[in-house]
């Protein structure tokens, strides 16, 4: 199984009160590519981000990450593994960026120590790598919307993981950030080897940054199954998936050997 | 704000007299009497008055005192009533069918004190219009004579109030009277003292540094007893409010003889004399020589009932021993209260 | 590269200025030793301290001896105590919240003080008063959050939440003591709400200086965790912290070092509010800094703040009024001088 070194959602299963988020999700994913998963509003790919990285508990089912199971696993050695960066975050203290991104070492740093010169490399590099060691010493209340998701993803590097989750990084963003940040984050999964798995809103920018596609759908009520396309962008991303999905009608177009999803 | 307030009292006390006789008759051709209180504030009430409720406890003391016995209708709060209600009961045998008025947080409950149909409502305040003055007058359209001693003068006065309006002069005067002639037992002794035979004396209050000020009964108390309110050394303005606070090392400075502490549940004079909280106070003459004294029993040393003689008595003996080794404080107390309720302490059987 | 220079500078400057901070304490006490209205003068106070120090007799009266040790001394380390202990205890519970109108008091602690003290003095005066308030704070705190406790999870929120509800609930328990006892009990009950240093003594502040060194050692020692905390609960949790267990931590902790010293010295408002905002303001969020210096600065105002409330008048004012006197008009300045201490 090409899982076995990657990360294995198995028979996932959850709900909030009575209504169902996630019913009996597989999913099997291999090292150093960029996964993204999209699907409406309401479909469970936050929630299945969250039990990915054992902020929430699911009902039924179990994932495992390098072959062992998150939730056996201590916080802090789960934490060297994996990253994440939250949606929107906002903070009410005028830390300093480099303050934050330092919080990351945090599954390195013993109970009653402090952060270390080697922590304060591993952030100078975490700053260089997304390209904001210029904003080290600003506030991070006074940085924009886009330069804070950057903040965040450092500090997901300074974890030194082999496993980055992002939930909606670009939801925030204007269209140049959006794409700048993208493309930072295929760039970082290239060049250090860490699985990435995001969620998307728009089914767009799967076709143009993500090597396979997770499209969910909403769960209304009896229908069993989540999953509706696991695979490369080009055969998840159909104008047939995407009406199962959403509900709504497109079709593909060809823009100079890129595929492109416009709406009918 | 007190001279004023004398003033007022002093101005209420005269205009009745220039105008008025001590009582006349209202429209329905029913006698009525005018009084003046503790706030200088003049009122009318019906002569005799027989249905007076009391709020405050120590003022009933001398209704008591001049025979006003049947003309109490209702009893507000007491405090420690294990120690003063068998006296009431001892005295009065109607006592148990009083209508009893509890506080709600400051205020008096309204609809307990209308069943008891008062004429007349006598509460501690210092001010005309106070937040229960104003209910009680306003929502029962009852009279309220304020009560506010802050001198021995008042306690006098107000027996001579409480005679006038349930028509007993006579005996209003001889508790006068008694009051004074224990007064003189304790005059006669001092009046020989000079300034340096005085001891220093320190009221201590319950909140320890707080003490009785130069306008203060307790500093009158002292006097009267021959002692010299500490107070007086102190250069600090506060010192003639009625409760200032100092702080240690003033009264460390000032160096009392003695220090006399109002009834405290949490506090002896052993703690203060040894106790680990008063190291501070270890170099004081009063705390080196063990003359630390406590108020022991709140009933007989009560200086704002007629019994006040009694507290002086006491205090005097206490930071004056030589002075009044010849006086029997049990013989004492016991005349006292035979001249003033008709029975003996301690146990209060019939005299 | 001016701005290299310019920034170095900066840098020196912060760095001076954090000493000073840092040092506070010490100038605070020998400014604080030579304050009282028992007339000691310097050479005078020199003597008594170096006759002590090398235990020969005193020239001066004993008297001078029992001012100095006795009363001056206990009063100023409890001050110091108080100060330290509230700041940080404000400090740690400001980080937690991620708010900046948290005050040590915000779990109910002030309220189950104040009934436990007052239950101690009117109703049960057998039980030792600090014992009565030590008790029943950590008996409010601790129905707070076990209140907020849901699953094994402790939100903020319904932390909040159940801070505010058990204030009120010992605050009604504390009005039925207030109307069932006598005026001179309520007397003493609202004296020890408005809190004081005036009864400071040698036993006082042994009993609350063991708690107060311990959680602040604590409390220093996992400071950095804070800034973890700061950020957020899910964000404190995506970098492996075990974050019920360190809320649980801090706040035992917080609550025990607050309820050592308001049980000693009554309920002194606004230092635990203030003292932590105004380090921030100066110095920034980041905890490493903002812990130990919340002590140090919490610390010295309180002590240079009871300097004028037991020595400019020569009668005592209540500290807590002092405090807000004082405290206001730095608060203000400061929030003004650093466009709202970078809250948002």
């Amino acid at each position: 199984m090409k899982a076995a070194e990657g990360i294995r959602v198995d028979e996932v299963s959850m709900a909030y009160g009575s209504s169902k988020i996630l019913d009996g999700v597989s999913l099997s994913i291999g090292k150093g590519s960029v996964i993204t998963m999209v699907g409406p509003n309401g479909c469970g790919k936050t929630t299945l981000l969250k039990i990915i990285n054992n902020l929430l508990k699911p009902d039924r089912g179990r994932v495992f990450v390098e072959g062992r199971e998150v939730n056996s696993m201590p916080a802090h050695r789960l934490a060297r593994i994996m990253g994440y960066v939250p949606q929107g975050h906002k903070i009410s203290f005028p830390f300093k960026v480099r303050d934050v991104v330092i919080t990351g070492r945090m599954p390195y740093i013993p109970a009653f120590s402090s952060p270390k010169r080697e922590d304060l490399e591993k952030t100078e590099q975490a700053l260089v790598l997304t390209g904001i060691s210029g904003l080290a010493d600003q506030s991070y209340t006074q940085i924009s919307g886009g330069e804070r998701q950057l903040v965040m993803i450092a500090r997901a590097m300074a974890q030194q993981p082999s496993v980055l989750l992002l939930d909606e990084p670009t939801s925030y963003l204007d269209f140049k950030n959006q794409i700048l940040t993208l493309k930072m984050i295929k760039e970082i999964s290239r060049s250090r080897k860490v699985t990435v798995i995001m969620t998307l809103h728009d089914p767009n920018h799967a076709l143009m940054f993500s090597d396979e596609v997770v499209l969910l759908r909403k769960l209304n009520g009896s229908r069993a199954g989540n999953v509706i396309a696991f695979g490369p962008p080009h055969e998840a991303i159909t104008p047939k998936n995407i009406q199962a999905a959403y509900g709504v009608e497109v079709e593909i177009a060809e823009v100079k050997g890129r595929k492109l999803l416009l709406p009918l | 704000m007190k001279q004023i307030l004398k003033l007022l009292m002093l101005l209420g006390l005269i205009l009745p007299l220039a105008f008025n006789p001590a009582s006349t008759e209202d429209s329905n051709g029913n006698k009525i009497i005018q009084i003046t209180d503790d706030r200088g504030r003049t009122i009318e009430v019906p002569y005799p008055c027989e249905r007076i409720v009391f709020l405050v406890e120590n003022a009933m003391n001398t209704m008591y005192a001049v025979g006003g016995a049947d003309h109490i209708a209702g009893i507000g709060d007491i405090w420690m009533p294990e120690q003063r209600e068998p006296l009431f009961r001892a005295i009065d045998p109607g006592f148990d069918q009083k209508v009893r008025i509890s506080k709600e947080g400051g205020m008096v409950n309204l609809e307990t004190l209308a069943k008891a149909n008062p004429q007349l409502v006598v509460l501690w305040s210092v001010d005309w219009d106070d937040d229960v003055t104003k209910s009680i007058e306003e929502n029962l359209k009852v009279p309220t004579y304020g009560v506010f001693i802050d001198s021995i003068g008042d306690l006098h006065r107000q027996a001579e109030v409480f005679g006038q309006i349930i028509g007993n002069e006579s005996r209003a005067t001889e508790v006068i009277d008694i009051m004074t002639a224990y007064e003189k037992k304790v005059a006669d002794v001092t009046s020989s003292m000079t300034e340096t035979d005085k001891p220093k004396v320190y009221w201590m209050w319950g909140d320890i540094l707080g003490t009785a000020g130069l306008n203060s009964t307790a500093n009158e108390l002292i006097e009267k007893a021959s002692g010299v309110n500490v107070m007086q050394h102190w250069s600090n303005e506060t010192r003639t409010m009625e409760h200032p606070k100092l702080n240690l090392e003033s009264l460390v400075q000032l160096n009392p003889d003695v220090i006399y502490m109002w009834y405290n549940t949490n506090l002896d004079p052993e703690d203060v004399i040894s106790g680990k909280d008063f190291e501070g106070w270890k170099e004081i003459n009063a705390v080196k020589n063990g003359r630390v004294f406590e108020v022991q029993n709140p009933l007989i040393f009560d200086f704002h009932t007629p019994r006040y003689p009694l507290a002086l008595m006491i205090m005097a003996k206490e930071i004056n021993p030589d002075k009044f080794q010849d006086l029997d404080l049990d013989e004492q107390i016991d005349n006292m209260f035979v001249d003033l309720y008709s029975v003996h302490y301690p146990g209060f059987a019939a005299a | 590269m001016g701005g290299l220079r310019l920034s170095r500078l900066f840098f020196n400057r912060r760095i001076w200025l954090t000493a000073f901070a840092l040092l506070l304490p010490l100038p605070a006490f020998l400014v604080s030793m030579n304050i009282g209205t028992y007339p000691v003068s310097g050479p005078e106070l020199a003597e008594i301290i170096f006759s002590r120090l090398m235990g020969h007799d005193l020239r001066l009266p004993q008297v001078y001896d029992t001012v100095v040790f006795n009363i001056r001394l206990p009063r100023i380390l409890l001050a110091m105590l108080v100060g330290a202990a509230l700041s940080i205890s404000g400090a740690t519970l400001q980080g937690i919240f991620r708010n900046p109108l948290v005050s040590p008091f915000i779990l109910g602690l002030s309220s189950g003080a104040a009934f436990g003290a007052a239950l101690a003095m009117s109703v049960f005066p057998w039980m030792p008063l600090q014992m009565g308030a030590f008790s029943f704070s950590l008996l409010a705190v601790g129905s707070a959050y076990l209140m907020a406790r849901r699953k094994g999870e402790v939100p903020v929120i319904s932390l909040v939440l159940a801070g505010v509800v058990v204030s009120s609930v010992f605050g009604a328990l504390l009005a039925i003591i207030q109307f069932a006892v006598d005026a001179r009990s309520l007397q003493s009950i609202v004296y020890w709400n408005m809190g004081t240093l005036s009864t400071a003594s040698w036993s006082k502040v042994d009993l609350a200086a063991p708690w107060v060194l311990v959680g602040c050692l604590i409390l220093i020692a996992l400071r950095w965790r804070l800034n973890v905390l700061a950020l957020g609960e899910e964000e404190a949790r995506s970098v492996g912290m075990n974050l019920e267990l360190y809320k649980f931590v801090f706040i035992v902790t917080a609550t025990l070092v607050a309820s050592a010293v308001v049980s000693v010295a009554g309920i002194i408002g606004l230092v635990g509010l203030i003292v932590p905002h105004m380090v921030r303001m100066v110095f920034g969020p980041d905890h490493r800094i903002l812990i130990p210096l919340s002590l140090t600065v919490g610390a010295s105002f309180l002590v240079l703040v009871d300097d004028v409330a037991r020595a400019a008048f020569s009668f005592e004012v209540p500290v807590g009024i002092i405090t807000t006197l004082l405290g206001a008009p730095v608060f203000i300045y400061l929030l003004r001088a650093t466009r709202a201490g970078g809250w948002e």
